[in-house]
């Protein structure tokens, strides 16, 4: 494993939810690069917000 | 400095036996905590919240008492279900709440300069976190004999079979309160964990001005190899949802604020058993490129409109179909994965 790899993890509802078929992948993503993953998010309908 | 330091260095700057108690009235509760004396420093302050006033008990602890247990009517003055941005909404589920503290939780506040000083540095949360742990099981921060018992928790080795035990510290600076949501990750795996003796995988717990607290964790055990556990503490988690219905039509991933949380993270690297095998093992499924030019790096993650051909900017979207972009100013060596 590099030292540059970055473990990406996605949140919601602060509840770890998978993205493309996983709850963690990895990006070995040097110093000043970027990754860009396509992805579906599907999220809530209708979150009832109460006070 | 970590702030496991500066507490030790406060302790020992700290004198035996001499009390003093000063009442202060100040409207609640925005008031930061300022020195009442500048010639009781380094003294510790112990701060009661009534309903219409702090009263500041300035005392001088001993070496050894760095923490008090959690006095049972610690949350007494606080009115959970009214205070700003303790609505946490109905559908966010499996919240376990510590609306009281037990004895085991190690409670002392900051002296009145310390909780100035550090108010007016500037840490946008007004908070810091840590873990803290030490190889002797029977060790607790609570009526410790010893000047600090506890050590910051980077590298742990367990036995097999040997429970994983740290405590929380958090601190507060002045006029900091709220609410703080915490859960764990262990080995990439978001799981439940005790926190003051009650299991639940997120744990609300409410924080009050100048405070330092020692909050017990137990893990549990693990298999024997090298474990990778990270504690995530938001602050402030259920102002993001907002107060009032948002027309769906209208509501958006920023509305969700998917991206806008940046939690305190704690890591820690825990080899069981002496092996140091990876307990997980995880394999790279994806590598950076160099960011267009346009575009810049500045160490951020996004969602952005799929197919979008500049991220930035254009994350504002409705639903579904995103792209995730993430990128880094680290250098090599700065992010590493443990697993």
């Amino acid at each position: 494993m590099r030292a540059s790899a970055q473990a990406l993890m996605l949140f919601m509802d602060y509840k770890l939810v998978p993205f493309n078929g996983d709850t963690v992948h990895v990006a070995d993503v040097a110093a000043g690069d970027m990754i860009a993953l396509d992805t579906t998010v599907t999220l809530p309908d209708e979150p009832e917000i109460t006070r | 400095m970590p702030a496991a330091v500066i507490g030790l260095s406060l302790a020992l700057a700290c004198g035996t036996d001499a009390a003093s108690t000063f009442n202060v009235e100040v409207d609640l509760p925005t008031v930061p905590i300022s020195p009442v004396v500048p010639t009781v420093d380094p003294g510790e302050v112990e701060i009661s919240v009534a309903e219409s006033s702090f009263s500041v008990t300035v005392q001088r602890y001993g070496e050894g008492e760095l923490f008090l247990s959690a006095p049972p009517d610690y949350y007494d003055a606080y009115d959970w279900d009214t205070a700003p941005g303790a609505e946490r909404p109905e559908f966010l589920d499996g919240v376990v709440q510590h609306r009281t503290l037990s004895p085991d939780v190690g409670i002392r506040g900051l002296s009145n300069t310390a909780v100035a000083l550090r108010g007016k540095q500037g840490n946008s949360h007004g908070f810091s976190s840590g873990l803290l742990w030490s190889s002797d099981p029977e060790a607790t921060p609570v009526g410790s004999g010893v000047s600090f018992p506890l050590t910051s928790a980077d590298e742990v080795s367990l036995d097999v079979g040997q429970n994983f035990v740290p405590y929380l510290f958090f601190e507060t600076r002045s006029a900091f309160e709220g609410i703080m949501l915490v859960t764990a990750i262990v080995d990439y795996e978001q799981v439940e964990f005790e926190m003051d003796g009650v299991k639940g995988l997120l744990h609300e717990f409410k924080t009050l001005p100048g405070r330092r607290l020692a909050i017990p964790i137990d893990f549990g055990s693990f298999p024997a190899g090298a474990h990778d556990i990270a504690l995530l503490v938001f602050p402030h988690p259920y102002s993001g949802y907002g107060y009032e219905p948002i027309e769906p039509a209208l509501r958006t991933l920023d509305d969700y604020r998917v991206l806008d949380s940046h939690p305190d993270q704690r890591r820690v690297r825990l080899v069981v058993g002496g092996d140091e095998t990876p307990a997980r093992v995880l394999s790279v499924d994806s590598v950076g490129i160099a960011p267009p030019s346009e575009n810049g790096s500045n160490g951020m993650t996004i969602f952005s409109r799929a197919g979008a051909a500049h991220y930035l900017g254009e994350n504002r979207l409705k639903m579904a179909k995103v792209k995730l972009v993430a990128s880094t100013r680290l250098r090599p060596g700065q992010a590493t994965l443990r697993g």
